[in-house]
């Protein structure tokens, strides 16, 4: 230690208290009546966190979601999983081993030739159906 | 008992078992009348401040958060009590503190041999620092504070705290030196 240090802490003027002190300031302080309640108690407030958390997780895993993709085409999880899903949704119909643009054209083209199709097949149906109508309808007269 | 151990205790006083207060009483009051009795110099005065820090910690002891030690807690309290009733009565800062820039030109005396003068020329350098340093200095030297308690008390960050007890060293050693030469 220093030598100011030294005489710094051997200045100081000592006080002794009266000896009733103690006595008339729990005297003071019993009359003051009760300190208020803690509002804030933390084992009480991380007891409660810990249970709304609990719940919370319990709910977003066991109640099914109607938007969500669903949980078996993830293949990996967070942000990856959701691109993947969304690769998978768009190149469904198509054939997911052609990845040029060529390929995607030919795609493209026989989908919308299978929808031609499809529709053409519809109008016979209709055609057909309204065939059928026309001959079981009841002559008016 | 550590500072846990107090805060267990603290928990019992706030559910109702008012009586346990009494072991701080009991163990805080000598320090606490020091410290303030360092900053009055009234020893009347500085009981009655201590008395109502008790009384005002008893009250606000659901404040109490265990960051620090509650004697730290409880000297913060008296401080601004301390401080609250020098500012209602006028006493701002001791004529001392004016005289903080003036160099002290008194010529060596032979009653500075003698210890007991030179504590008491020890204590009046020490009045003559700025208010901050003053309160720094007697709560790190004469309560042994720590630097974070000191700088909790006071409400201000350990860097200044820190550097107020440099910048009052060096203020002492030059006026001791000077008085001693």
């Amino acid at each position: 230690m220093d030598k100011i240090d030294q005489q710094i802490k051997e200045s100081v003027q000592t006080y002794e208290p009266k000896q009733e002190f103690v006595e008339t300031t729990m005297q003071k302080v019993e009359t003051t009546g009760a300190p208020k309640k803690r509002w804030l108690n933390w084992k009480v407030l991380t007891s409660t966190a810990g249970t709304v958390t609990v719940v919370a997780i319990a709910i977003f895993v066991f109640v099914p979601h109607s938007n969500s993709p669903t949980a078996s085409t993830t293949t990996g999880g967070g942000k990856a999983g959701i691109d993947s899903q969304s690769q998978t949704a768009v190149k469904a119909p198509i054939n997911p081993t052609n990845t040029t643009d060529t390929a995607l054209s030919s795609d493209l083209s026989s989908v919308q030739a299978s929808l031609t199709q499809s529709l053409s097949d519809q109008s016979t149906a209709d055609n057909s159906i309204n065939d059928n109508q026309q001959q079981v309808s009841i002559p008016t007269e | 008992m550590t500072i846990d151990q107090e805060k267990v205790l603290i928990e019992s006083i706030c559910d109702g078992a008012s009586e346990q207060y009494s072991y701080f009483v009991e163990r805080y009051h000598r320090g606490l009348i020091q410290h303030v009795f360092n900053f009055v110099r009234d020893g009347d005065e500085a009981e009655d401040i201590a008395q109502e820090a008790f009384i005002q910690a008893y009250k606000k002891l659901h404040q109490y958060d265990g960051k620090f030690a509650f004697s730290t807690w409880l000297y913060k309290i008296a401080d601004n009590l301390a401080r609250r009733m020098a500012a209602k009565s006028g006493r701002t800062a001791s004529i001392s503190d004016y005289e903080a820039f003036i160099p002290d030109i008194r010529p060596p005396t032979e009653e500075l041999i003698d210890g007991v003068i030179g504590k008491a020329h020890v204590r009046k350098a020490i009045d003559r620092l700025p208010p901050d340093q003053r309160r720094a200095i007697m709560m790190y030297y004469w309560d042994e504070l720590s630097y974070e308690e000191i700088a909790n008390v006071m409400k201000r960050p350990v860097g200044t705290v820190r550097t107020w007890l440099h910048r009052a060293k060096e203020q002492l050693r030059e006026e001791l030196a000077y008085g001693q030469n």
